[in-house]
């Protein structure tokens, strides 16, 4: 599904060159579940954006489901981020104003769905929000909220969950629900990557990548 | 769910300010539609009486002929006057077809004025559109009312009913006994309140005997109008002007205040525009979050674009929209208000609301709202989902 070959992303911080990402070597496959693991600063922001087609490396190589990115232009990288990742995130980054049917039906109208209706329907089913449909988010509570984020991410059927701390504002309980969610949504084929600070709740994860000072520390698989 | 949903979502969320924006372009809008339709209307109005004076050159005593033919067409009363033998005069010049002498002035009945205008039989032939229930006045002391007046006197008077009886009016100092023996149909100018009598009659009660106010012409070839008029005013104390010129002159009245007004309200759409920028903007900065995960969900940087000018164009049309819905409203009550303080006005309403005002009026702000919305849009577009998601 991916596959990052000594992969370097620089930032420039004044005259200072920050390395982001220091040649990292990584494959994931299709269907994987992964736990990406690491200190703040430690650069996985900036790995899941690369993985996300929201950012590009400054060297190296990275291609997505077999498209090399670098030989993309940014309409082509935007067709296939759409194509192929949701992203969920942990601020849930509903829009205020628009119900839960709304906000999942929004990738779809940019999709160009025909049917929007029914599927955003059909993924509030999913994850357990077909009696919210007409709720504003304000009216929903965290775990609900971040249900309607995934189900929003689903929309376009992507082979690859992007998450980022997607528990990070919920309590314990509500966050395992959100797991076995994630877990469900695994089994069906999907690919999920999830950056989370529970070290724990890592150790659980079929595959964990350890990162530090842009560089991979560990990559174990069960 | 369209791109509508989404627009008018924001819009929402910024209740007050999107109604400043919208009121700035509507206000800018209103004011040019109503300028515009009052034009027309004048006009319009104006042609449409010199028309039916059905003369193509008018002979006047020496003086602002412009003026003197203007205050006639609405029905007032010119001071100046000429003696009766140059009718005879005009009639001898070549080229001419048709000379009819007339006089105008005002009898005082029912405590109101009257405009009263004395003509030859001849006139008629210069007013083909004429259709007169009853006969055109031929003696002395008969008249024909225009049909609004005789509807009025009916109404009014206790002496007055039909064809046949008498009005006692008050003209020249003296009261006189008037016969009606014709009844003007209704024509949609002037002439619906106005009195014809003989040139002799209205000669003798507004105590202008020998004299006449105008003399209308018609020519044989039109071609050689500049030298008639030039051996018209051979004749000692008499100017001539044509139809076409005191229209011009009227024209240029019309378009140099126009132009003026004009300017200030593209200026004042200009602002609105400037207003309609300064909420877009705003919204763009306070949507970053947004706009940053609408792109990570797969909208493009043209959607995004499309997104944003689309909400401008919104707000620019909402603000036509109200622009012509008031300024309608502004134009019919312009008409009243016109009355009160321009002296020229034709009798039939200038307040017409036409096709071309309305497409002005919503296209013009439509433009005004493409170029305010532009800028902020292309900001939209460019903005890097990194950077707007990482905006708290």
């Amino acid at each position: 599904m991916f596959s990052l070959t000594n992969m370097t992303k620089v930032y420039q911080r004044g005259a200072e060159k920050v390395f982001a990402l220091n040649h990292l070597s990584l494959d994931i496959t299709r269907g994987e579940y992964v736990g990406i693991v690491g200190p703040s600063g430690s650069g996985k922001s900036t790995l899941m954006n690369i993985l996300g087609l929201l950012d590009v490396p400054t060297s190296g190589s990275v291609s997505i489901a077999g498209q090399k990115i670098e030989d993309m232009n940014s309409g082509r990288q935007n067709a296939l981020r759409r194509k192929t990742i949701g992203f969920v995130f942990q601020q849930f980054l509903l829009i205020p104003t628009m119900t839960a049917l709304q906000n999942v039906m929004m990738p779809l109208y940019f999709a160009g769905c025909p049917d929007a209706k029914k599927k955003a329907m059909e993924l509030l089913a999913k994850v357990g929000l077909e009696k919210r449909l007409d709720h504003l988010p304000s009216q929903l509570s965290g775990g609900e909220m971040q249900r309607t984020a995934i189900a929003r991410a689903l929309a376009n059927d992507p082979s690859v969950l992007l998450a980022d701390e997607p528990t990070g504002n919920l309590d314990s309980k509500t966050a395992d629900d959100i797991y076995t969610l994630f877990g469900n949504i695994n089994r069906e084929g999907t690919t999920i990557i999830m950056v989370t600070h529970n070290r724990d709740l890592a150790e659980t994860f079929p595959r964990i990548i350890s990162i530090r000072d842009g560089r991979l520390e560990r990559d174990y698989k069960k | 769910m369209n791109i509508f949903t989404i627009i008018i979502d924001g819009l929402r969320r910024r209740k007050i300010r999107t109604v400043l924006a919208v009121a700035g372009i509507a206000i800018a809008a209103a004011s040019l539609f109503s300028l515009m339709t009052l034009k027309q209307g004048y006009e319009s109005g104006m042609r449409s009486e010199i028309e039916n004076m059905g003369a193509q050159i008018i002979a006047v005593a020496k003086g602002c002929p412009y003026e003197a033919v203007a205050v006639i067409m609405i029905g007032g009363q010119v001071p100046a006057t000429l003696p009766e033998s140059v009718t005879n005069d005009i009639r001898k010049i070549p080229n001419v077809a048709s000379a009819s002498p007339n006089v105008y002035g005002a009898y005082k009945y029912l405590d109101l004025s009257h405009p009263v205008i004395g003509i030859e039989k001849e006139e008629l032939a210069l007013k083909p559109w004429w259709k007169i229930q009853g006969k055109f006045p031929e003696n002395e002391n008969e008249i024909m009312l225009g049909s609004v007046e005789s509807a009025v006197f009916a109404e009014k008077s206790g002496e007055y009913k039909s064809i046949g009886d008498s009005i006692t009016v008050t003209a020249g100092g003296k009261k006189v006994a008037l016969k009606v023996v014709g009844i003007l149909k209704a024509t949609g100018s002037k002439d619906d309140y106005s009195t014809f009598a003989t040139l002799t009659t209205a000669q003798k009660i507004l105590n202008l005997e020998g004299r006449v106010v105008t003399v209308n012409v018609r020519v044989m070839d039109i071609g050689r109008i500049p030298d008639t008029i030039s051996d018209i005013e051979k004749i000692s104390d008499v100017q001539a002007v044509t139809v076409a010129q005191v229209m011009g002159t009227i024209q240029n009245l019309v378009k140099a205040a126009e132009t003026m007004l004009l300017m200030v309200m593209v200026i004042a759409l200009i602002i609105g525009g400037i207003g309609t920028a300064n909420t877009m903007m705003m919204s763009v900065f306070e949507r970053t979050r947004e706009i940053g995960l609408m792109k990570a969900t797969g909208a493009s940087g043209r959607q995004i674009f499309s997104l944003f000018f689309t909400e401008g164009l919104a707000i620019a049309f909402a603000g036509g929209l109200i622009g012509v819905i008031a300024g309608s409203a502004a134009t019919l009550g312009g008409d009243v208000v016109l009355r009160n303080i321009v002296s020229v006005m034709p009798s039939s309403s200038v307040g017409k609301i036409t096709i071309d005002a309305i497409g002005v009026t919503l296209l013009f702000p439509m433009m005004i709202g493409a170029f305010s919305a532009v800028y902020p849009a292309i900001r939209a577009a460019r903005l890097n989902p990194i950077d707007a998601l990482r905006n708290e």
